[in-house]
């Protein structure tokens, strides 16, 4: 460990925080991928004929969902002809957590900073994972509304879960999965900065 | 280890919850995003006569652009983030108290900072603004917490001493 280990932290973060975010924009296609597969996949299992597909464009979300107006106006599904209520998202607001993580990371001085940066990104997956399904669910519940409501049988306690799900994925998750993340795969620096710490680490 | 994220966890969700009550909302959060507005609006003013504020909402008088401090832009959650991590982990309360003072200061601070710099940078830049807006600004508000957090555990009291006769025996 270094003789100051806070100010090298903090340097640290100020060179990787630009330099993260940086290439976790341009590879968003990419790093969104696997999300997006297993979110399609989720919402499939968790609220049947609903949705059409889920597709990446670029960086943003595209939601096709398996209803659409009628000739009278109504929404019904499946939707009549090629009329399909669809939904751009942008998944990049709760996906953030992951170039915070990786600069986190990156700046912290540590013999397993590596591995370490692999498993703060394979623990992060499913914090993202459960951000996009309860932001689909939430587009699905209130924005199809109603006749999506009617389809799947969900009571307004439901719907009130999905609301609550949708802000701790979007406002909550985001914000303390890093930290949380950072702070298991880094006990060592910890330790380093705050010795009597150790009395907790051993409980 | 175990214990602490525990213990973390378990006062962020109460403390969530409660901030995500109606009479909460309505007491606490509403009027605090209100004052938010007010003290920024009246720092802007001190080098730009074009701005006003009304309730949670900063205008600007020259060409009617505004910003609304909503939920998630109003510092509460990056504090109680901070205050759960306080509180789980063993210090002097008193220490506690004095963590949660000034990170209350380093947060809210910055918050000022983000709706100041969101509010010039919209009327410049849509695209700059969106992008400090949902993904930079949200970022350098949770790594002021953490490290508000670490440089408070890194002061506890008792740990210089700690440190010095660690380093001595090493």
């Amino acid at each position: 460990m270094t003789h100051k280990p806070l100010h090298r932290f903090m340097l640290g973060v100020l060179i990787f925080f630009p330099l993260t975010f940086f290439l976790w924009y341009v590879s968003a296609t990419y790093h969104l991928a696997p999300i997006t597969l297993i979110t399609g996949k989720l919402v499939s299992i968790v609220v049947p004929d609903a949705l059409m597909w889920l597709r990446l464009d670029g960086h943003m979300l595209v939601l096709a969902s398996n209803f659409g107006h009628d000739s009278t106006g109504m929404i019904v599904s499946p939707p009549v002809g090629d009329d399909v209520l669809g939904f751009h998202l942008n998944p990049l607001i709760y996906s953030y957590s992951l170039p915070l993580l990786a600069a986190l990371m990156l700046a912290t001085p540590s013999a397993r900073k590596w591995s370490n940066l692999l498993w703060g990104i394979v623990l992060i997956l499913p914090t993202e994972i459960f951000s996009m399904t309860f932001s689909v669910l939430k587009t699905l519940t209130f924005d199809v509304g109603a006749a999506f409501q009617a389809q799947q049988s969900i009571s307004p306690t439901e719907a009130d879960f999905i609301a609550l799900g949708y802000q701790v994925g979007t406002l909550l998750l985001p914000m303390i999965a890093p930290l949380i993340i950072w702070v298991a795969l880094n006990r060592d620096f910890l330790l380093h900065l705050a010795p009597q710490w150790e009395q907790s680490f051993t409980r | 280890m175990v214990r602490f994220l525990l213990l973390f966890l378990l006062v962020q969700g109460v403390l969530f919850g409660v901030e995500m009550l109606q009479p909460v909302q309505t007491a606490v959060i509403l009027p605090w995003t209100s004052v938010l507005a007010d003290v920024s609006g009246w720092l802007m003013t001190a080098f730009d006569p074009n701005v006003a504020t009304a309730g949670k909402v900063v205008r600007s008088t020259v060409n009617g652009f505004a910003v609304s401090i909503e939920p998630g832009c109003n510092g509460v959650e990056a504090m109680i983030v901070l205050l759960a991590a306080i509180m789980a982990f063993p210090a002097p309360f008193l220490y506690k108290l004095t963590g949660l003072l000034w990170g209350f200061i380093a947060i809210q601070g910055m918050n000022l900072l983000r709706i100041i710099s969101l509010f010039y940078l919209g009327q410049w830049s849509q695209a700059l603004f969106d992008w400090a807006h949902l993904y930079i600004w949200q970022a350098l508000i949770m790594l002021d917490a953490l490290i508000v957090f670490l440089v408070w555990i890194r002061y506890l009291p008792g740990q210089q001493r700690q440190t010095k006769s660690a380093e001595a025996v090493a």
